[in-house]
């Protein structure tokens, strides 16, 4: 079993080594529409035209709507060329055209571009993916979310309750083992299909390079511990503890909460969080069997009764700071999608609470009582929680996939900003969000005295040397004296080499270079 | 790899026989310092099969004493102003002279070539450096901006559409 891990590393090194060696790419050299281009009517095509013959992988062409059109896209004669027929009757609208060709040496390379009938190309809603993509890969987050947590969890339970020795420990190993393949079938399905959502082969080295690859791997390694460790509780405590650990440790390696700032406090809240909910959750099946077997298990309730407490205190406290870092603003919060799922979240949160109080106060100390009263309402109490905890799982799984507050908010000011100066003009460079994909490119011109420069052109290329790709040429548009924008796609991450012809009047050529590094 | 390194040769070439046919250069491409020179304007194409309606010269500094040659079929403009230095000409100092030169007329269709010439005389400059004459050529579809001026440790091959340039020599 802990091979799994070993054999996973090796196949991302080997993936690294593949990716790294292929260098030539193929480059789209005309788009027609043009990206960026305004049309009055639809086209009858959107045709793609390469450097060099290319295998067309895929080619989608995704409506206003956010849907993708039907059809398929052909490829030239000489193989540098795609097209794509348009239906008859496009609607008006943005329209987003993404594509994924290998060229001659094998290596994919994808882009899009952006045109509008009738309007401004604007995104279309939802294009970034396949819509049925994204309830999936909840689904799946919550899966492994509630599979690490069992697993993890039914550990620290079985170590910190029953202890190891009890034979509720043995009976415990069957779920503990379900719980960890679990997690792990949905954590590799979910890696998977993040790669897939973001863009096919040729971003797999950044994924499995990525924290969430790295995550996961701990997250194998601890599940591979707690499944080794089930098999024999009483001898190998040291493994259920280990891997818990490990499980609960890969939470705060990846996500939105993990790169909220600061991370001094981010980190030991996720922690924190993450163990006294694995604690609750993974104990919820051992109760159910202990209540299975009264009054010679009505101990192992008690003991747990007195534990949650102080998990549920630790919980509710870590959560709360970790909401508080995520929302940034908090006055920005309930109008958000983010702030929409929380709410249900903490909803489920707090009738899980008013359970655990129930439990704790009426339904447990009637165990001890006339033995075996309060067992059935007890164990509903706990099918209640377990299906509770679906739900909130559920809902976090949905808040790993929308943006919090704090990212949307911190979107406007991002990207990468440079200046370059050249015969006493000064060019503010911004590129945003200066990822892969498209990018708006903006420029402020001042002369010495920091005033605007009213230039009559200002002409960007943009090439990628480290990658062969030849300048791509884009006129900025003049939105202001001094002020110049163009929306502009980079289809690869690199250092990219920006070039600003600045023209002044007729005559005045002055030429601005800088390099811009471009993150995947 | 072999196509990439074919890719390589075929830009190359591309881009070496653009040079050759493409661009407005200058007949003479060297001259002495402070000599008076011929300056031939070769024209060999419009702008993207457009033919050529103007040629517009922007002077630079240091550059005195222009005399443009007028051309049937083209009406001869030009531009004065002050110079930012002051020169001697013939014992006199000069402060103010032609800065612009336009050729208005045509059209000279995409498939002709023709020159357009003006006399001037260049500035005292140490031997090896580049006088540029950045020239605008505006067609009836569109204009060519020969208009690049080098960067140092760059050439004119860097861009695609380089100002004609003289090159300083020793003076006799």
């Amino acid at each position: 079993m802990a091979s799994l891990p070993l054999r996973l590393a090796l196949a991302c090194a080997l993936l690294l080594a593949l990716c790294a060696g292929a260098r030539a790419h193929a480059v789209p050299v005309e788009a027609i529409p043009a990206d960026g281009a305004v049309l009055t009517a639809p086209p009858a095509a959107v045709t793609l035209r390469f450097n060099e013959p290319v295998h067309l992988i895929a080619l989608r062409v995704i409506a206003p709507d956010g849907q993708p059109l039907p059809g398929t896209a052909e490829p030239g004669p000489d193989g540098t060329v795609v097209r794509f027929a348009l239906p008859a009757g496009a609607a008006d609208g943005g329209y987003l055209v993404s594509y994924r060709v290998t060229s001659a040496d094998g290596h994919p390379v994808g882009g899009s571009l952006a045109f509008g009938i009738g309007t401004a190309p604007v995104t279309p809603a939802g294009a970034a993916e396949a819509a049925p993509l994204r309830p999936l890969a909840a689904v799946l987050r919550a899966f492994h979310v509630g599979g690490v947590l069992a697993a993890a969890g039914g550990a620290l339970f079985v170590l910190l309750v029953p202890g190891r020795s009890h034979p509720l420990a043995g009976r415990v190993a069957p779920v503990l083992l379900a719980a960890a393949a679990v997690a792990a079938v949905a954590g590799v399905a979910a890696l998977i299909l993040h790669g897939v959502r973001l863009g096919g082969p040729e971003v797999w080295r950044a994924v499995l390079a990525g924290p969430p690859a790295r995550s996961l791997a701990v997250t194998l390694a601890g599940l591979a511990a707690i499944a080794a460790g089930a098999i024999r509780p009483d001898r190998a405590a040291a493994a259920l503890a280990g891997g818990a650990g490990l499980c609960v440790a890969a939470f705060a390696m990846t996500g939105h909460a993990a790169s909220a700032p600061p991370a001094w406090a981010a980190v030991p809240a996720i922690l924190l969080h993450t163990a006294a909910a694995a604690f609750w959750v993974g104990a919820l099946p051992p109760l159910a069997m202990a209540l299975a077997r009264l009054p010679a298990d009505a101990a192992v309730v008690g003991r747990f009764s007195a534990l949650a407490v102080g998990a549920v205190g630790v919980l509710v406290a870590a959560g709360a700071a970790l909401t508080v870092m995520q929302a940034g603003a908090i006055a920005a919060f309930p109008g958000t999608g983010y702030g929409g799922v929380w709410l249900v979240k903490v909803g489920l949160v707090a009738v899980l609470l008013t359970l655990a109080v129930l439990n704790r106060v009426v339904l447990t100390p009637r165990l001890t009582r006339p033995p075996g009263a309060g067992a059935g309402a007890l164990r509903r109490s706990i099918a209640a929680e377990l299906a509770l905890v679906a739900g909130i799982l559920a809902a976090t799984g949905w808040l790993t996939q929308t943006e919090p507050p704090r990212a949307t908010e911190a979107a406007a000011p991002a990207g990468v900003a440079l200046t370059a100066t050249a015969q006493g003009v000064t060019a503010a460079v911004r590129m945003h969000p200066g990822r892969v994909g498209p990018n708006r490119l903006g420029v402020t011109l001042t002369d010495a005295a920091g005033v605007p420069v009213d230039a009559a052109a200002v002409d960007a290329a943009l090439s990628l040397p480290e990658a062969g790709v030849e300048p791509l040429a884009r006129p900025l548009d003049r939105q202001e004296a001094g002020g110049y924008t163009a929306d502009l796609t980079l289809p690869l991450p690199g250092t990219w080499s920006l070039r600003l012809d600045v023209r002044i009047g007729d005559f005045d050529l002055v030429i601005l270079r800088t390099d811009i590094a471009v993150t995947p | 790899m072999r196509l990439s390194a074919a890719a390589a040769v075929a830009a190359a070439l591309i881009a070496a026989s653009a040079a050759a046919h493409a661009h407005v250069t200058l007949e003479t491409a060297k001259a002495p310092a402070g000599s008076t020179y011929k300056a031939v304007l070769r024209v060999g194409h419009g702008c993207k099969g457009s033919p050529t309606t103007a040629i517009r010269v922007r002077i630079p500094e240091g550059v005195i004493a222009v005399k443009p040659m007028p051309k049937p079929g083209w009406t001869l403009q030009t531009t004065e102003g002050p110079y930012s230095g002051s020169y001697t000409e013939h014992g006199r100092t000069v402060t103010r002279g032609i800065t612009e030169i336009t050729w208005t007329g045509g059209p000279l269709p995409d498939a002709w070539y023709d020159e357009f010439v003006f006399r001037a005389r260049l500035p005292d400059g140490a031997p090896g450096t580049a006088i540029h004459f950045p020239v605008v050529q505006d067609c009836e579809t569109g204009a060519h901006r020969w208009i690049a001026i080098p960067e140092p440790g760059k050439t004119a091959a860097d861009h695609d559409e380089p100002a004609p340039a003289v090159v300083l020599m020793p003076k006799p």
